[in-house]
């Protein structure tokens, strides 16, 4: 609409002699500008609605999941489709902390993160100092030695594993949970090492001229700067563990001693069976809730840390 | 001075740049007015893995040489130590477990040399051989979620990164925001969408709003791609942010400087973006490729052991914990981890090809 009147404002002001030469030209230029500009809102549109449809794709069943662990049981075999809870209880997470125990499997699995993460994280800190910026013979082979952990898939070693924490009796402890991941996790490792790579060698020569121990080096000039690098695979550990699922279940049988994703999976099973969908949902938004406010927080966070982890490695 | 404050903003570090002790070097050595200095450092640093780091500017005394050499080697020994017993040992019993055959009258293991593998590979073995073959054909079935999962992702972030779109940080949270729960978490829900009663009364989401009965998570080919669907909606969120990580790490003067060439919107993406995303796509090619092939939860809860929707991480469970037969279970590990290695270095001899490297 206002382009129309746009038109002959911008004719009339040109004087009479030069208009009839230059008013086609314009008039070309007006359209081609308004082509684009319905090209670009056509454009604007189908992007918003890509990306609309993308994150309803993929937030509706968490969406589902929350509303209907609102919802009693009645009304959530009566109507599938009205996902919104009509009779609003709280009946359903009364019944997961009270029957279920999840609050012990949120215990336990922090006992496990607790005791595993900040000790793997001090020794890949360390070694990967070691690796990035001392002189260590047979650096390469070493080096190689390490990272060829990455490169074996996880399922070739549960068999063996297994069999041994049997026969030495871990299983059902949670040292199959935290002894091998107290001191190497080859890929953190490597995350350490491009990190470092950023921090100038000269720092470390004055250390050492000033008499600084290599491991007081690591420990009061490194690891202060490598503060963000170490938080980013924090919270990637806390998360990994966190959501684990196959080894905690293939070494925990006691109910008292279950992480909360096989406790979920657990019970998932038993109310399936009865058919109460309504409280295992009520669980499942508990053990999504820490991990979801987590990232609500620091969610600025983990795009950085995908930065240096993602370009880097 | 900028690139360096970028990088790490440290009291200490500033301390040290303005005393004017470190040389002026951009963290990743690529641009840099000094650029002997940078190249240099870069040079030292990368010399760090792959050759004897360069000598200190003292030459040191072999005494603190060796000092130096052995705090080195007292920092690596835990990873080292770690890395022998959990990880080298295992394997090697692997692979002693996957050529012996345990004998419960006398609890030793007796060598079988390859009857274990033959078992597996045989198809008309009902016990071991038709069961490996059906994993292992839905295993690799999985795989079509990979290019779907990458594609979805690219796209996403592409246009999440577009800076003409408004609202970009709400579109990026939504879309991470299912990846930081749980596997299980997100098979419980799916199941529930899902869902295929024969009595019609506990109908899934999906059949209840079409109303079709398709036996999403019993029937063959439905439950194969119920789990696709489900993985491709699921992982695109990781997908998505390492995209946008290495998307945001494209220096804009290169769009402005196809912008002045004539670029149009898609040889800009398909020229720079994609061109630049390349690293990022090649290491999720691999990482996705590894974990689909050993995933395990999709058919343990999602489809509640489906004989259908089974993996190979499911036979070794099932054979190895459920039923404590180590020796198949062991030998069918060592062939998916074989596999494995063997896509692996496939990609990376062929990502020279494609992966523009800087």
């Amino acid at each position: 609409m206002k382009r129309k009147t746009l038109v002959p404002e911008t004719v009339s002001e040109a004087p009479q002699d030069i208009a009839v030469p230059v008013k086609p030209q314009r008039d070309e230029f007006e359209i081609r500008k308004r082509n684009e500009k319905i090209k670009s809102i056509i454009f604007k549109i189908l992007v918003y609605g890509i990306l609309i449809f993308l994150s309803a794709l993929v937030m509706f069943p968490f969406v589902v999941m929350v509303l209907d662990s609102f919802r009693t049981f009645a009304h959530y075999s009566a109507s599938r489709l009205n996902i919104w809870p009509d009779p609003f209880t709280w009946e359903n997470y009364r019944r997961v902390i009270a029957e279920v125990n999840i609050l012990h499997g949120y215990l336990n699995t922090f006992i496990i993160i607790i005791c595993e993460l900040p000790c793997n994280l001090f020794f890949t800190s360390m070694a990967a100092f070691s690796f990035a910026k001392l002189r260590l013979k047979h650096k390469t082979f070493w080096l190689l030695f390490l990272l060829s952990g990455m490169m074996v898939p996880g399922a070739v070693l549960t068999m063996p594993r297994y069999f041994v924490y049997s026969k030495i009796n871990w299983i059902d402890t949670f040292l199959p949970l935290i002894v091998p991941h107290l001191f190497s996790n080859a890929g953190r490792m490597f995350f350490f090492i491009q990190f470092m790579h950023g921090v100038p060698s000269e720092i470390f020569e004055a250390a050492k001229v000033d008499g600084c121990s290599y491991f007081k080096m690591h420990l009061m000039i490194m690891l202060p700067l490598l503060l963000p690098a170490v938080a980013a695979q924090a919270i990637f550990g806390f998360m990994g563990t966190w959501n684990d699922y196959f080894a905690p279940s293939i070494y925990l049988h006691k109910e008292e001693m279950y992480t909360l994703q096989v406790l979920l999976a657990n019970f998932f099973t038993a109310y399936k069976a009865e058919g109460s969908f309504t409280v295992v949902f009520a669980g499942a938004t508990l053990s999504c809730l820490p991990m979801i406010v987590l990232y609500l927080i620091l969610q600025n966070y983990f795009i950085k840390s995908m930065a240096i982890g993602a370009v880097k490695g | 001075m900028k690139e360096y404050e970028d990088k790490t903003t440290t009291p200490a570090f500033a301390e040290f740049t303005e005393a004017g002790r470190a040389p002026l070097v951009s963290a990743d050595g690529q641009i840099g007015a000094c650029a002997g200095a940078a190249s240099a450092v870069e040079a030292a640093s990368r010399a760090g893995t792959t050759k004897p780091s360069k000598p200190a500017k003292q030459l040191a005394p072999g005494r603190l040489y060796r000092r130096e050499n052995i705090a080195a080697f007292l920092m690596i020994l835990p990873s080292v130590l770690s890395f022998s017993v959990f990880i080298l040992a295992p394997m090697v019993f692997a692979i002693i477990l996957s050529v012996t055959q345990f004998e419960p009258l006398t609890a030793t293991f007796q060598f079988v040399g390859f009857d274990n593998f033959a078992k597996l590979f045989n198809p008309k073995d009902w016990q071991y051989g038709q069961e490996f073959y059906r994993c292992m054909i839905n295993t690799v079935f999985y795989l079509i979620e990979v290019p779907i999962v990458i594609a979805l992702g690219l796209m996403a972030a592409a246009l999440i990164s577009g800076s003409k779109i408004r609202y970009n940080k709400i579109f990026r949270i939504l879309l991470y925001l299912p990846t930081v729960c749980s596997v299980v978490a997100a098979s419980i829900i799916w199941q529930q969408i899902f869902l295929d009663d024969p009595a019609r009364i506990n109908r899934g989401f999906l059949n209840y709003l079409f109303g079709t009965n398709i036996k999403w998570l019993s029937d063959q080919g439905w439950v194969l791609a119920a789990i696709i669907i489900k993985n491709s909606i699921c992982g695109m969120g990781r997908s998505m942010i390492l995209f946008y990580a290495s998307i945001s790490t494209i220096p804009p003067e290169y769009y402005e400087a196809a912008e002045l060439d004539g670029a149009n919107g898609w040889q800009k993406f398909w020229h720079i973006t994609f061109a630049m995303v390349t690293p990022t796509l090649f290491y999720q090619l691999i990482m996705r490729v590894s974990g689909t092939l050993q995933s395990y939860a999709d058919s343990a809860i999602f489809a509640s052991g489906d004989p259908d929707a089974r993996t190979a991480v499911y036979f070794i469970w099932n054979f190895g914990i459920n039923q404590h037969n180590y020796n198949i279970a062991s030998a069918a590990a060592l062939i998916l981890g074989v596999i494995i290695m063997i896509v692996t270095v496939i990609q990376f001899r062929r990502s020279s090809k494609w992966v523009v490297q800087l």
